[in-house]
C-alpha cells in the first residue's frame, strides 16, 4: 500500500485547500515533514487518522500528577475542546466545511478515501449540527458510510492502528506499560495482531446464546412440571372441540336441506303465475342483500384498518400544548445551554489563573505591579460567574437535548395530516353499508311473509310448507351461531393449555444438547486464544529483538528483546541477564523495536506514520533509527519530525538518497526570503505586519497562522 | 440540567365491565355490522386512554380488575404527556394510564348505548 496523494482542507492551521503529492520514481521509501511548533506537524499525522477512522482523540497529559483520560477531539466546538477545524474557516467562511481526501494503491487496486464536513447552520455549535459524509472509491465501486469504513478497514485495520500510526508522544505511556506487570495492554496488542478480537465477539456470541438456552431450559423444566395437567386440560377441550365442531357441521347440514326443500317449494310456487311475480321479487331483494353484505365487509375491514391511528387524533387534542411549549422552548434552551457552557469555562479559567499567579512575571522574573487587585478582580470575576450559572440553572427546565428526544418522543403520537377524514369517512361509510343491509333485511322478512301468505291462501299445502321452511332455516341459524360460538370458546381454551404443556414438548433433544456443544465451543476457543497468544509472544519477541539489534547503538553488548509470560520487555544482555536500569533512550528503542515486531507480526500492509519520532532520543539513536527505518522496508515511513528532533539541512545531506521528498510547514511570518520568487530583498513592516518582496512585489500577511506546504529540495 | 424525579411503572388494568366492554369493541371478519372497529382489545384500550386523557376525565376501577397485554401497551411511551399528571391518587404511571382508560370506556359506553358508533367519538 503507497500513499500517493493527501488533500487537505481547513484543518487545523491549514486553511483552505493543500495538497501533498507523495508519488515518485524513487525506490526509497522515507518521507519527511519538517516543522516549528503550531504549524501542523501533528494535524497533518491527525488528518490522516481523521480521514481513515473518522476520530481523532487528544494525547495523554499530566494534570497536577494526575494523567488525563484522552477524548475524542471534536470537528467545531470551544477552543479548550480542542476542535479539528481551522479557526479561520469556522468564524469566518459563510458555509462551515473540513475535508481530506486521501489516495493510495495497492496490488489490488487505486483507493480513494474521502471524509468531508459541512454545516446546516452558521457557526455550529457542537458535531450533531454537522453532515460528516465518507466515501470511498475502491476500482470502479463507490461506497458510502458503513460500507465505505468496512472497506476502509480491509486495508488500514483500525484496531492495528497504533503500529502504523505511532506517536512519539505516546511511547512513554507504552513504554510504562511494557515494563509494568499487570501487561493487559500488550496482551490486547499481541490479540490484535492476531486477530483474536474476531474469535472474542464469536466468544460473546456463543455466549449469548448459552445464555438465552440457558433461560429457556430453566422455563421448560419449570413449564414441564405443569405440563402434565395442561396436557390433561388441553385433551379436554379438545373433545369439547371437535363435539362443538361436529354440531356446527351437522346445524349447517341440516340448513343446506332446509334450503334445497325451500327452494324446490319456491320453483313449484313459480309454476303459479299470481305467485312468481312476488316470488321474482324476493329474489331481487336476495341479490341486493347480498351484494350490500360484502360492501358491508369490505366497508368495515377498511374502517378497522383507519381506526388503528384513531386514538392519536383524541390524544393530540391535549398533547399538542404540551408540544407546542416544548418547540418553544427549544430556541432558547439551546442559547441557555450556551451561555450555561461559556460561563462553567470562564470560572475554570479564572480558578485556573488564580491558581497559577505567584506574582512573578514569568517572562524577567520581576514582581508583577498591582498584583493584589489583580487576583482581587479575578476572584470578583470568579463569584460573579458563579452567580451567574445559578441564575442560569434555576431557569432551565430540560436542556435542548431532552427537549429534542421529547419532541421526537411526541411526533410519534401525532395523527397524520388527513387522518380524521379518513376515520370519519370510513366510519360514514360502513355506517350507510350497515343501514342498507338492515333495510334489505328487514324488506326481504317482510317481502317473503307476503308471498308466503299469499301462496298459503292461494296454495294451501304449499304455503304453509314454505313458512315452514323459512322458519326453520331461521331457527338453525340462529343454533348455528351459538355452536360457533361454543366451538371457538373451546378452541381458545384448547390453544391456551395446549401452549401452556407445550413448554416441554417444544424443547427438543438439539436444544437439551446445545448447552452443552457451546459450552465446549467456548472452552475451545478459550484454549486456542491461549496458544495463539503464546506463540505470538515468542514471534514478536523474535522480530522485536532482531529490530532492536539494528537500531542500538551497543549491538555487542545486547542479545535482544525479551518478553516474559506475562508479556512484561525487557534488554536481554549477551551474558544472559537483563538491564536493570534502562535510560529512557533504551527504552524508547525497545517500544519502538517492539511495536514494529508487532507490525511485522501482524503482516500489515500500510504506510507507517511516525509523529516527533526523535523524542527523548539521542542522537545515535535517532540516526539508528531512521536509518533502520527508511532502509530495507518495501513501506512507506513518514516522519512528522520537530526542527529540534532533526535539523533539516543535516537530515536531508545525510539521509537524502533514501528520502523521496520532504517539505516544511511553515507561517507566513517565518520567511525572510520571498514566497513566491525566493528573492532575499524583502522589506518588513512590523507596524503592519506586512513583508514585500522588492523583486516581484509579492506581498504577505506576517501575522497570518495558516500554514504554507514547502516541498524541500533533495 | 434535567429535573430527575422517580417515576413508578406500575401495571395496566381495568375493571371486568370495560374490559367486557372493549372486548365487544374487537373487529370480527363474521360480523362485520356489529360496532366492533378494534384490531385486538389493547387498541380498544388505547383509545378508551385517549379518550379519557383528552377529556382529562380519570376513573378509579372499582372491583374486579382485568390487566391488558403489557408488552403491546408500553406506559413509558407516554410519560412526555403524563408525569406532570402523577399525584397521591395515582401514584404510579399505569394507575394514571388505567383512570384515564376506565374514564374513557365509561364514555365509550354511553356512546354506544345510545347508539352512535364509537368511532364518532372523534368528531
Amino acid at each position: 500500500m503507497k500513499l500517493e496523494y493527501l488533500f487537505l482542507r481547513n484543518i487545523g492551521p491549514f486553511y483552505g485547500d493543500h495538497t501533498i503529492d507523495l508519488v515518485s520514481e524513487k525506490k526509497s521509501n522515507g518521507f519527511a515533514f519538517f516543522a516549528d511548533n503550531g504549524r501542523g506537524k501533528t494535524t497533518l499525522y491527525n488528518a490522516m487518522k481523521w480521514c481513515l477512522f473518522g476520530t481523532v482523540k487528544t494525547r495523554v497529559r499530566a494534570v497536577s500528577g494526575i494523567k488525563t483520560t484522552p477524548r475524542i477531539r471534536p470537528i467545531v466546538g470551544v477552543e479548550s475542546d480542542e476542535p479539528l477545524i481551522n479557526n479561520t474557516a469556522y468564524y469566518g467562511d459563510e458555509a462551515t466545511e473540513m475535508s481530506v481526501v486521501l489516495i493510495a494503491s495497492s496490488e489490488k487496486g487505486r483507493i480513494q478515501v474521502t471524509r468531508e464536513v459541512s454545516s446546516r447552520s452558521k457557526l455550529p455549535r457542537n458535531d450533531d449540527e454537522l453532515d460528516i459524509n465518507t466515501t470511498v472509491v475502491f476500482g470502479d465501486k463507490s461506497s458510502t458510510g458503513e460500507k465505505a469504513q468496512e472497506l476502509i478497514e480491509t486495508f488500514f485495520p483500525n484496531t492495528l492502528q497504533q503500529f502504523f500510526f505511532i506517536d512519539g508522544e505516546a511511547l512513554e505511556e507504552y513504554t510504562d506499560m511494557l515494563e509494568n506487570d499487570n501487561l493487559e495492554g500488550l496482551k490486547e496488542d499481541v490479540e490484535s495482531v492476531l486477530r483474536l478480537p474476531a474469535l472474542f465477539r464469536g466468544k460473546s456470541d456463543l455466549e449469548l446464546i448459552r445464555m438465552s438456552t440457558k433461560a429457556k431450559l430453566k422455563t421448560a423444566k419449570k413449564g414441564e412440571k405443569n405440563a402434565s395437567a395442561a396436557q390433561s386440560e388441553a385433551a379436554k377441550y379438545q373433545r369439547k372441540m371437535n363435539d362443538a365442531r361436529k354440531k356446527v357441521i351437522k346445524i349447517q347440514n341440516r340448513i343446506t336441506t332446509t334450503e334445497n326443500s325451500l327452494k324446490d317449494v319456491t320453483n313449484k310456487m313459480n309454476q303459479h303465475s299470481e305467485i312468481a311475480a312476488h316470488v321474482e321479487k324476493v329474489k331481487e331483494v336476495k341479490l341486493k342483500l347480498e351484494a350490500a353484505k360484502k360492501s358491508l365487509i369490505r366497508s368495515a375491514g377498511s374502517r378497522k384498518m383507519y381506526s388503528e391511528e384513531a386514538w392519536k387524533i383524541l390524544i393530540w387534542k391535549r398533547a399538542e400544548a404540551k408540544y407546542k411549549e416544548y418547540n418553544g422552548q427549544i430556541g432558547a434552551s439551546q442559547n441557555l445551554d450556551f451561555e450555561i457552557k461559556t460561563c462553567k469555562i470562564n470560572i475554570k479559567n479564572y480558578t485556573s489563573d488564580l491558581k497559577r499567579l505567584d506574582g512573578i512575571c514569568s517572562k524577567c522574573g520581576q514582581t508583577l505591579p498591582d498584583i493584589d487587585a489583580y487576583i482581587a478582580e479575578l476572584k470578583n470575576k470568579v463569584v460573579d460567574e458563579k452567580k451567574k450559572l445559578t441564575e442560569l440553572n434555576s431557569g432551565v427546565q430540560f436542556d435542548s437535548d431532552e427537549l429534542t428526544t421529547r419532541l421526537g418522543r411526541l411526533t410519534s403520537i401525532k395523527p397524520q395530516r388527513g387522518d380524521i377524514d379518513r376515520i370519519k369517512n370510513a366510519n360514514n361509510f360502513w355506517s350507510d353499508d350497515r343501514s342498507l343491509v338492515k333495510n334489505l333485511e328487514e324488506k326481504y322478512d317482510s317481502l317473503n311473509a307476503k308471498v308466503t301468505k299469499e301462496a298459503t291462501s292461494k296454495l294451501g299445502d304449499l304455503g304453509v310448507r314454505k313458512g315452514n321452511f323459512d322458519q326453520t332455516i331461521r331457527r338453525l341459524k340462529i343454533e348455528c351461531k351459538a355452536a360457533e360460538e361454543e366451538l371457538s370458546i373451546n378452541e381458545n381454551k384448547f390453544n391456551d393449555w395446549e401452549r401452556k404443556a407445550g413448554y416441554s414438548s417444544g424443547i427438543s433433544d438439539e436444544e437439551w444438547k446445545l448447552e452443552s456443544i457451546v459450552n465446549k465451543l467456548i472452552s475451545t476457543i478459550d484454549d486456542t486464544v491461549i496458544s495463539y497468544r503464546q506463540d505470538a509472544r515468542e514471534k514478536v519477541e523474535e522480530e522485536a529483538s532482531k529490530v532492536f539489534m539494528e537500531v542500538t547503538n551497543a549491538p555487542q553488548a545486547y542479545d535482544g528483546i525479551s518478553l516474559d509470560n506475562n508479556f512484561r520487555a525487557r534488554i536481554k544482555l549477551k551474558s544472559g541477564k537483563f538491564v536493570t536500569a534502562p535510560s529512557s533512550g533504551m527504552k524508547s528503542m525497545m517500544t519502538i523495536s517492539i511495536i514494529d515486531g508487532l507490525r511485522r507480526v501482524s503482516g500489515l500492509d500500510a504506510p507507517i506514520f511516525f509523529d516527533t519520532p526523535g523524542r527523548s532520543l539521542d542522537e545515535d539513536h535517532k540516526r539508528a533509527m531512521l536509518d533502520y527505518f527508511w532502509r530495507e522496508h518495501n513501506q512507506q515511513f513518514l516522519i512528522f519530525a520537530h526542527s529540534g528532533e532533526y535539523k533539516i539541512d543535516a537530515t536531508l545531506r545525510d539521509f537524502g538518497s533514501r528520502i523521496v521528498k520532504a517539505w516544511e510547514l511553515t507561517w507566513p511570518g517565518d520567511h525572510h526570503n520571498c514566497i513566491e520568487c525566493k528573492s532575499e530583498e524583502v522589506m518588513h513592516s512590523k507596524s503592519e505586519q506586512i513583508a514585500t518582496c522588492m523583486s516581484c512585489n509579492h506581498k504577505w500577511d506576517t501575522s497570518s497562522a495558516h500554514t504554507i506546504i514547502t516541498e524541500l529540495e533533495i | 440540567m434535567t429535573k430527575k424525579r422517580k417515576i413508578i411503572i406500575g401495571t395496566v388494568s381495568i375493571s371486568e365491565a370495560a374490559h367486557k366492554l372493549l372486548t365487544s369493541l374487537v373487529h370480527s371478519d363474521n360480523e362485520p355490522s356489529l360496532d366492533a372497529p378494534f384490531t385486538a382489545i389493547v387498541e380498544a384500550f388505547r383509545f378508551a386512554f385517549a379518550l379519557g386523557y383528552s377529556r382529562n376525565l380519570k376513573t378509579k376501577a372499582v372491583g374486579v380488575t382485568k390487566t391488558v397485554a403489557p408488552r403491546q401497551f408500553v406506559v413509558t411511551e407516554y410519560l412526555d404527556i403524563l408525569e406532570n399528571d402523577i399525584d397521591k391518587s395515582y401514584s404510579s404511571l399505569g394507575a394514571l394510564v388505567s383512570g384515564y382508560a376506565e374514564a374513557g370506556a365509561e364514555i365509550m359506553l354511553e356512546t354506544k348505548q345510545s347508539g352512535k358508533s364509537v368511532l364518532s367519538i372523534i368528531e
